[in-house]
């Protein structure tokens, strides 16, 4: 049966460290687990092959409150606003899910499409990771897979500041930066810009019934145990320097 | 130390910072927004440019890269984008 834990807010390390800590429960049997979650404070995360000085503005975070994290995921640089977006992570055995991952992400993927759609927005999976409308992006995800574990974690976009996300975020080149940032605001958009009518809380509610459908499922809470084993991998791995400066 | 940036079409972006010495590879690191899995395995990838001599066989490299990752899944880019982009930040 799964395990589904509405919305809270985390700071950025204990955000990925639930992550992990789901991860090693559901190695030994605990059921599969989704989370939705926010970034209490905004925050950075850059994807694990990522060259950290390449992405990120570590002046203008510093200056902002916002904080960096590095994923376990790969995929790229993701400015996750406290209010402009739901995130989820989808925490399973890998076996319920097809071995090549590209089909993979599409299955799961699915979930985002189909909660878009039922809220009056006709969005699309766009391999590899992505959900668009128009060939703009509302979502994206990542995975990864160890000892036996599914995780998939993704942003849904509720509402976005291009212009505060690129001063955070280092662009390949800096003159180039006016035009990447009208480049990218085409090819970004918001469940907001699409339908301000939408409430962020609709939303959640949508994502919550799209994942849930088809599933035997229980409404859960994160266990005493894992919280203190989160708080423990956020403070060895996530919080470290060296792990997020590591490339 | 030189380093190059290379978006693969329809795919990801990968950066190569490459240290040549004496004609060969010192080291290498490849990083972008690829998906390896398992991400261990980018050690391999890594380490398999280590000692190579400059011009890259890049047939030769690629044979080699593709059987290092045989068991892995590289999605947002190929073998052959990791060794042209090697071949870049090594001036070719």
């Amino acid at each position: 049966m799964w395990r589904i834990i509405p919305e809270k807010d985390f700071c950025a390390a204990m955000n990925m460290a639930l992550d992990e800590a789901i991860m090693e429960r559901v190695r030994l049997g605990a059921d599969p687990t989704i989370r939705f979650y926010s970034w209490n404070p905004s925050a950075v995360s850059i994807g694990y092959f990522q060259g950290y000085e390449n992405e990120v503005n570590e002046e203008a975070c510093r200056s902002s409150g916002t904080e960096i994290v590095r994923r376990i995921t790969g995929g790229g640089a993701v400015y996750h606003d406290r209010k402009g977006e739901i995130t989820y992570s989808l925490i399973a055995p890998e076996q319920i899910y097809p071995s090549e991952i590209a089909a993979s992400y599409e299955v799961i993927c699915g979930h985002i499409v189909e909660a878009l759609t039922s809220i009056g927005i006709a969005a699309r999976f766009s391999p590899i990771n992505d959900v668009v409308i128009n060939e703009r992006k509302l979502s994206g995800s990542a995975q990864t897979r160890k000892k036996g574990v599914l995780l998939q974690h993704g942003t849904i976009l509720y509402s976005v500041d291009v212009e505060k996300m690129f001063s955070l975020l280092r662009v390949p080149d800096e003159k180039m930066r006016d035009k990447l940032v009208k480049s990218v605001m085409k090819r970004v958009s918001s469940v907001k810009e699409q339908n301000p009518r939408i409430s962020r809380g609709e939303l959640g509610q949508a994502l919550f019934h799209a994942f849930t459908k088809g599933k035997k499922w229980r409404r859960g809470d994160y266990l005493p145990e894992e919280l203190s084993r989160a708080l423990e991998i956020a403070r060895i791995r996530y919080s470290e320097r060296g792990w997020t400066t590591q490339r | 130390m030189a380093e190059t940036i290379y978006k693969v079409h329809g795919g990801k972006m990968l950066r190569a910072k490459v240290c040549v010495e004496d004609g060969k590879i010192k080291d290498a690191m490849i990083t972008g927004d690829f998906f390896l899995h398992p991400e261990e395995d980018i050690s391999k990838i890594e380490k398999l440019f280590a000692g190579r001599p400059i011009p890259l066989d890049s047939k030769a490299c690629v044979e080699a890269l593709s059987l290092e990752l045989s068991e892995s899944q590289l999605i947002g880019a190929s073998t052959q984008d990791i060794v042209t982009v090697v071949s870049m930040a090594c001036g070719e």
